[in-house]
């Protein structure tokens, strides 16, 4: 709306300029002063960056090839298949019917889990060794979910192209799939991934997955025992996650609210021996690290 | 060739007849279907699960479909999705228009009395028992006390548009009514997504680690996308471990071998 407001001030501008063609030299410089104003006018409007399912997708699928090359993807179906569903349970809550969620064991000691947009979403074997139920796999799937859902890294990528692919000055529609823009916008997308995301966003999420996790039936505590799970990895194998994550008490005390709004009391499964028999890995990896 | 002639006049006869009265039966099930229409306009979705043939009778009952119901009394709408093989078939769409219930079709509606799905089993058992008025589940049985299906209900937004979902002559078959429910998040999960362009990745990413250089696996990608999960398996899934919608489901009694 801002941008037609502007455009409409421009065309007035330069109506009102042509109508009085003929002025005194003293008139002609203010003249100039409104022609210089009005091409500021111009140029400053925003460019209209707005991301489509489709192009989510397609930006998503990028990402997600970038995190598989990072990382290597498990290629074991029958974890991959056990992971599915239980992130299927969580993302069945609150759906978005536009996309197909798809989930990974990512091939890496680290401690970490991951969400592309278009419904990528990535754990790591690290992240896996920690947990003791597949409440725990839920609430973190659930967090991931999150992201998914409120389009965290989708709306990273519309505030940081508008700056970083130099779209200030455009005043058209941009398509960030097109030939021309795809790879950088892929490059925002993971950059805002492994650089971390906003507090707000996280937190956001960690509130999104106990609610989900909850809702599917599975003890919303889940969240919570992975967190606590944290300090019994190694440093260096959460140093990626705590650099990309709020301090983990402040989690903890969002994650306590988010319980205590929680209108079920029915959600109570932890299913910790199906997770223990179904959550071994068989099969390498398509590469790691 | 003459003596043959009667007893197949008469057999056939008795095939009419027959036939009539099956459709009598189901005038009669489909007018106390209409007639248990509660006065407040609701839609909910109700999970069906049968005993599997020839199992036990302890054993874990089997998801067998899905329904999707609209009421305005005296009008009500039913998407019938039954489970077959791995999947969740189209849904069969049937529709009262408060005096007859009709099968509607992407090409029209013909009455469902003398239609083909009629014949199905599910479709019968599902016709033949409406839901109540609260309960989250309720168990069928047949004439002799057997249970012949457990069924979980789920509130939906009552919030519908009357016309589309009651509208014979151009009738709505997609399972569009329902803005936000099970039957489309599975749409989406069935979904195909063409493996072409987009997973082409980037080389070098900037971490809160520093740097790193990277080699795109978009192979990784396409076996993702092609790992997913069937529908039923995943209704298997969640009635196993009771999460919803199964949280109230019964969990099967356990019978004493020495009892």
């Amino acid at each position: 709306m801002k941008t037609i407001v502007r455009r409409q001030l421009v065309a007035t501008i330069v109506t009102l300029l042509s109508a009085i063609a003929s002025v005194s030299p003293a008139e002609a410089q203010l003249l100039d002063r409104i022609k210089q104003a009005a091409g500021i006018a111009q140029r400053v409007a925003p460019a209209v960056i707005t991301i489509s399912t489709e192009q989510e997708v397609e930006i998503g699928r990028g990402i997600a090839a970038t995190i598989a090359g990072y990382y290597g993807v498990v290629q074991d179906p029958q974890l991959t298949r056990y992971v599915n569903l239980v992130g299927l349970a969580v993302a069945s809550v609150d759906p978005r019917t536009d996309i197909a969620y798809r989930f990974a064991v990512l091939d890496s000691d680290d401690v970490n889990a991951l969400a592309a947009p278009g419904g990528y979403v990535f754990v790591t074997r690290g992240a896996l060794a920690l947990m003791n139920d597949e409440a725990m796999l839920a609430g973190v799937l659930g967090h991931e979910v999150g992201h998914v859902n409120r389009r965290h890294v989708v709306n990273e990528i519309r505030a940081r192209a508008r700056t970083e692919l130099g779209l200030e000055e455009i005043t058209e529609q941009i398509n960030l799939t097109g030939e021309e823009y795809l790879e950088q916008t892929i490059q925002l997308g993971t950059t805002a991934l492994f650089m971390g995301l906003s507090r707000e966003d996280e937190l956001e999420a960690d509130a999104y997955g106990v609610k989900v996790a909850a809702g599917a039936g599975y003890d919303p505590k889940g969240l919570t025992r992975f967190l606590a799970a944290l300090p019994n990895a190694e440093a260096e194998r959460r140093s990626l996650l705590a650099k990309t994550h709020p301090d983990i008490d402040d989690r903890l005390d969002e994650i306590d609210d988010a319980i205590d709004d929680l209108e079920t009391d029915d959600a109570t499964v932890t299913a910790s021996d199906r997770f223990h028999d179904r959550s071994a890995i068989e099969t390498p990896s398509s590469g790691g690290r | 060739m003459a003596s043959y002639r009667i007893p197949l006049v008469f057999i056939a006869g008795l095939m009419v007849a027959s036939q009539l009265a099956a459709q009598d039966d189901l005038g009669a099930m489909l007018d106390a279907r209409r007639e248990a229409i509660p006065k407040q306009k609701r839609v909910f979705e109700e999970t069906w699960l049968i005993p599997a043939d020839g199992a036990e009778p302890n054993a874990e009952p089997r998801f067998a479909g899905r329904v999707v119901v609209f009421q305005d009394r005296p009008k009500e709408r039913l998407e019938i999705r039954r489970a077959a093989a791995d999947q969740l078939e189209e849904p069969i769409v049937i529709v009262c228009d408060g005096r007859r219930y009709h099968l509607v079709t992407r090409v029209g509606a013909t009455e469902l009395i003398s239609s083909e799905p009629v014949a199905d089993p599910f479709v019968q058992l599902v016709l033949a028992s409406p839901a109540g008025r609260a309960e989250p589940h309720r168990t069928v049985t047949d004439s002799d006390g057997t249970t012949t299906a457990i069924v979980l209900r789920h509130k939906r937004d009552p919030d519908f548009d009357e016309d589309d979902a009651f509208e014979l002559k151009r009738p709505q078959v997609e399972s569009s009514l329902l803005k936000k429910g099970l039957s489309s998040f599975s749409a989406a999960q069935d979904r195909h997504v063409a493996a072409s362009a987009g997973a082409r990745g980037v080389d070098e990413i900037e971490t809160a680690n520093g740097k790193v250089s990277v080699t795109p696996d978009p192979e990784a990608v396409w076996w993702m996308e092609e790992h997913s999960v069937p529908p039923l398996e995943f209704e298997e899934f969640r009635i196993e471990a009771r999460l919803a919608p199964y949280n109230d489901l019964p969990e099967p009694q356990t019978v004493d071998p020495e009892a």
